[in-house]
């Protein structure tokens, strides 16, 4: 609520800027009561945690049906070492699966998927 | 011939009759000895010759019971009256049985042996009439021959039917008293003549042998001591004499048995921290072996024993036991040396048993006691006496509502270890070690605590209670050092087959092996393994830890893993590397987070040192954001929470989100904003104070940088989380005096004013240093990580449906046909994977959330 009546007055600065400092721009009164207070926080360090994930659109490889941010059955360790690889058409995969799948097809290799020629995606 | 001279007999009777009276009553006078000759062959030859014996020694008995037995009863007279507790504090008190009973015996054995010499001239009558008719001797000799042991007969049995009930009570009582007086004076002999003299159990023994030449004025207290065992072996001697061989033997070696217990009572005690298993067996050489020697050698046993023990020798005696000073031990001492030493064995064995609980609970303190223990049951063999008290000492101390589980499994660990030391096949720690698991099997919090004791050591035990004894970890390292050359399935879990290969394959340990290492390395109980155990499966103990790993890891501010990283190697050794991976992506999450960190951080630098103007606006550095970046699929569950952290670190944020989607592409971040933790700094116009918090309250704190006054709604919807979770949150910071919290108009509108001018906050917080730093506390950071309740019922609430389903479908239904059907039907993903234990959790859950009525034993939905 305060939010908004905030928005309301100086929209441009509130989206634009950090919030305490668009703070002593806002009202007389704000400003005045900023004064007043004087706490300042510091920040020392801000240890964050978060998660990564391939970003696939899809939960797990179509050809060892392992999650795409799990790893291929031969790797140990997810990300760096087990990295997925997109083909032309857009259907992605563990590199280590389709490397296999590409390597055993005597003809020229298929997408598991939509049957299309693979080709890795540039 | 003078058959039928019937006169004549009886007047030979008369005579023989008053010659006896005189005899008896001559006071030492036998000279009507000679005189009774005639009489008696007389009356042998006219056949009298028994009724003659019998007249004799029935008169004697008169005398005897009248002169003698009553007088010598009248001495014991008040002990044996007043009551027995009493007569014991009388006896100890007063001097008088050891005088009264020596005096009293004199007495009597001196009107026995007078007595006696009545009998040996009767004898000699008899013998002269025998050697003068050889035709009849064969049923004389019996005659004069027998007269001798029937006195004797008749002596005793009127001593023992006149017995007054207390008579061995007080000669146990005569025997403890001389025993302790000889103690005290070995005692005050050993104090003397150890300062100048190391040998002195050799020098003393030596003098108590040979005693009679020993009497010096250099060792007083030997002569005395040798007085004393002739004065207590007078008595013994008389006591014999009367008849009292086996009362008198029972009385001093229960006296002797009486005086070992509470020496090894007195030596043992509560001290489990120094053994005393030698002390004890130096002092029965010392005091009680030589008592009985110069006892045995007064009484002229051990003269005797010792020539029947060459031939016959007993199989007691065939351990060759060479006693200090006591050259070469008659048979009977080394009987009483054996006897005694099984007997310290014993009760020194049932003294520790029964503090058994305690001696563990201070356990590497108290390896003495435990080592004393082993000799002890190696010697009496009853192991069963202690696996039975020990397991109800546990039952009744230990396993109770009251332990905690920290304390039960620290207990645990030490009875393993004190154990094994007994009993290195582990047998008894088997009988032991059950009631521990099966208990312990109840408690909720058993796996946590384990994997805490696994983890760090301590074993989450705050008081300082666990000590490095108990460190599991430390057991761990020890298990790697250990098994460089074992394999790891030897003893993680061994099957049948497999123990059957291993008791085949078994073989003695080499002479030249050495044996502290080589047999504990063989016979080495598996603590773990036992630990394990308990839990039933190593996955849920896996589970469990790495639940608390993850906890560890989102909590730290650095990438600083050594240690983990130590133990995770240790437990892969333990549990497997298979059942390990997660755990060691997950660590392995922190080592590239470090790397990508450091990577971000650089780049991210040179962009805005190229950009410069940033860095005014924004005024936070990329410097101070670091980031754990994890593979969420191998970590637990976590629990995700909204937050909308201030726009300035929301802008770092997504900056460091957005520098890594170019390092890793096509990967991205999603941040856990709720998660982490915060270094900052408060700073106020005259001190500044130092934090470390999680994000959301520093999320809290920095809102009020811009206005000091938020009421908790507003509050709430600026930093995005529900009212009542910012309710719980922002109590960090009113408990620590930076807020204070007044109820504004509205009951639930909290409002929170920062404490602003120093004087306010003197007032409210008592601290008052310049920089201060506070750590988060574990009660005030929250858990980010599902437990593994929580993760299960989560798990279960996808069977919720069909349960339901079922009930409103039969009605009610039991716990096993809910659990029958669910495996039955539920095959499909998720597939129904849990055991009957976790349903009934999760149904009783639902009972508790009035969902479910349960009744007699089956569910039914509620109306």
């Amino acid at each position: 609520m305060w939010f908004s009546n905030i928005s309301l007055v100086c929209p441009k600065f509130c989206l634009a800027q950090p919030f305490y400092a668009c703070s002593s721009n806002i009202t007389n009164d704000i400003t005045r009561r900023v004064a007043d207070t004087k706490m300042k926080v510091k920040i020392l360090q801000w240890h964050a945690v978060a998660s990564w994930t391939w970003d696939a659109q899809d939960e797990t490889c179509g050809i060892c049906r392992m999650a795409f941010d799990g790893c291929c059955p031969d790797c140990k360790f997810p990300g760096d070492d087990c990295p997925l690889i997109w083909g032309s058409c857009n259907h992605a995969f563990h590199l280590h699966c389709i490397l296999k799948w590409v390597n055993s097809q005597t003809s020229t290799p298929l997408c598991p998927m939509c049957r299309r020629e693979w080709q890795f995606k540039g | 011939m003078q058959l039928d001279d019937a006169g004549g007999a009886l007047d030979s009777w008369a005579r023989f009759c008053g010659l006896s009276d005189e005899l008896f009553g001559g006071a030492g006078d036998l000279s009507a000895g000679p005189r009774l000759a005639p009489v008696v062959a007389d009356l042998c030859a006219r056949g009298l010759a028994g009724l003659l014996r019998d007249h004799f020694l029935r008169s004697l008995e008169g005398i005897f019971i009248s002169n003698a037995v009553k007088k010598f009863w009248q001495q014991f007279h008040p002990y044996c009256s007043s009551s027995a507790g009493e007569r014991i504090k009388s006896c100890v008190q007063e001097n008088w049985p050891e005088e009264i009973l020596g005096r009293a015996l004199e007495d009597i054995c001196l009107e026995k042996s007078y007595q006696e010499k009545c009998v040996l001239a009767l004898v000699h009558c008899l013998q002269s009439y025998e050697d003068r008719t050889p035709c009849r001797k064969s049923k004389a000799l019996d005659c004069s021959s027998s007269l001798m042991p029937r006195y004797q007969l008749m002596v005793s049995s009127v001593l023992l039917t006149t017995l007054p009930l207390s008579f061995p009570e007080i000669l146990n009582v005569y025997f403890k008293k001389k025993l302790e007086e000889l103690n005290i004076l070995m005692a005050g002999s050993d104090g003397n003549n150890s300062f100048d003299d190391h040998d002195l159990s050799e020098r003393n023994s030596t003098s108590a042998l040979h005693s009679e030449m020993d009497i010096d004025g250099q060792e007083p207290e030997i002569s005395e001591s040798i007085n004393l065992v002739k004065n207590i072996g007078k008595v013994v001697c008389d006591l014999r004499y009367l008849g009292f061989t086996s009362m008198t033997e029972d009385a001093y070696s229960s006296a002797i048995i009486w005086l070992l217990k509470s020496k090894v009572h007195e030596l043992a005690g509560d001290d489990y921290r120094i053994p005393v298993l030698g002390c004890v067996k130096k002092w029965i050489q010392a005091v009680p072996l030589k008592f009985l020697h110069a006892l045995l050698t007064y009484l002229g046993d051990s003269v005797d024993n010792e020539s029947v023990s060459s031939g016959l020798k007993s199989p007691l005696a065939s351990r060759p036991s060479s006693f200090p000073g006591i050259g070469v031990p008659s048979e009977a001492l080394v009987r009483w040396h054996m006897r005694l030493e099984y007997f310290a064995y014993e009760t020194l064995q049932d003294l520790r048993i029964g503090k058994l609980f305690e001696i563990i609970v201070d356990y590497p303190e108290s390896s003495p006691a435990i080592e004393d223990l082993k000799q002890c049951l190696e010697y009496t063999g009853q192991h069963s006496k202690l696996v039975d008290s020990f397991i109800s000492s546990l039952r009744y101390r230990l396993l109770t509502a009251g332990a905690s589980t920290n304390d039960i499994l620290h207990q645990y660990v030490s009875t393993i270890k004190a154990l094994r030391t007994i009993d290195p096949t582990g047998v008894f720690l088997e009988a032991v070690g059950e009631p521990i698991r099966d208990y312990l099997r109840g408690r909720k919090d058993t796996i946590k605590c384990i994997v805490t004791m696994l983890t760090d050591g301590s074993g989450g035990n705050t008081n300082g209670a666990g000590n490095a004894g108990d460190n599991l970890l430390e057991e761990l390292n020890r298990d790697a050092e250990n098994q460089e050359n074992v394999d790891y399935d030897d003893h993680t879990n061994i099957d049948e087959k497999q123990a059957w290969i291993n008791a085949e394959s078994w073989e003695p340990d080499p002479v030249e092996a050495d044996p502290l290492k080589g047999s504990r390395n063989r016979r080495k109980i598996d603590i773990l393994g036992l630990i394990v155990s308990i839990i039933g499966s190593k996955d849920q103990l896996v589970n469990e830890y790495r639940v608390m790993l993850a906890e560890k890891l989102l909590n730290k501010s650095d990438f600083d893993i050594d240690s983990d990283i130590r133990t995770l190697e240790l437990l892969k050794i333990h549990f497997g590397e298979s059942s390990m991976q997660k755990c060691e992506i997950m660590l392995n999450d922190l080592i590239d987070s470090k790397r990508t960190n450091s990577n971000i951080k650089t780049s991210l630098s040179k962009t805005s040192q190229t950009v410069g103007t940033v860095q005014e606006e924004t005024e936070l550095s990329h410097e101070i954001l670091d980031a754990t970046i994890m593979s969420s699929n191998f970590w637990p569950p976590i629990q995700t929470e909204e937050l909308t952290v201030p726009a300035s670190v929301d802008q770092l944020l997504s900056d460091y989100a957005k520098r890594f989607h170019q390092i890793k592409t096509p990967r991205k971040l999603l941040w856990k904003k709720n998660l982490g933790t915060v270094k900052l700094e408060l700073q106020f116009e005259d001190k500044s104070m130092q934090f470390t918090v999680a994000p959301v309250h520093a999320a809290i704190i920095m809102q009020f940088q811009e206005k000091p006054s938020w009421t908790s709604k507003t509050l709430a919807t600026a930093i995005g989380v529900p009212v009542d979770s910012l309710s719980r949150r922002i109590s960090f910071w009113t408990s620590k005096g930076v807020l204070t919290e007044s109820v504004g108009p509205d009951a639930d509108d909290h409002t929170f004013t920062i404490v602003d001018s120093t004087s306010d906050f003197n007032k409210n917080s008592t601290v008052n240093q310049l920089c201060e730093r506070f750590q988060m506390n574990e009660e005030e950071g929250e858990s980010s990580i599902a437990s593994v309740e929580e993760q299960l019922r989560k798990e279960m609430t996808v069977y919720q449906k069909f349960i339901i389903g079922m009930l409103t479908n039969f009605g009610s239904m039991t716990l096993d046909r809910i659990h029958n059907t669910l495996k039955m039907f539920c095959i499909a993903e998720p597939s129904y994977d849990k055991s009957l234990q976790q349903l009934q959790g999760f149904l009783s859950g639902l009972v508790s959330d009035e969902k479910l009525e349960m009744r007699d034993g089956s569910y039914l939905l509620r109306k």
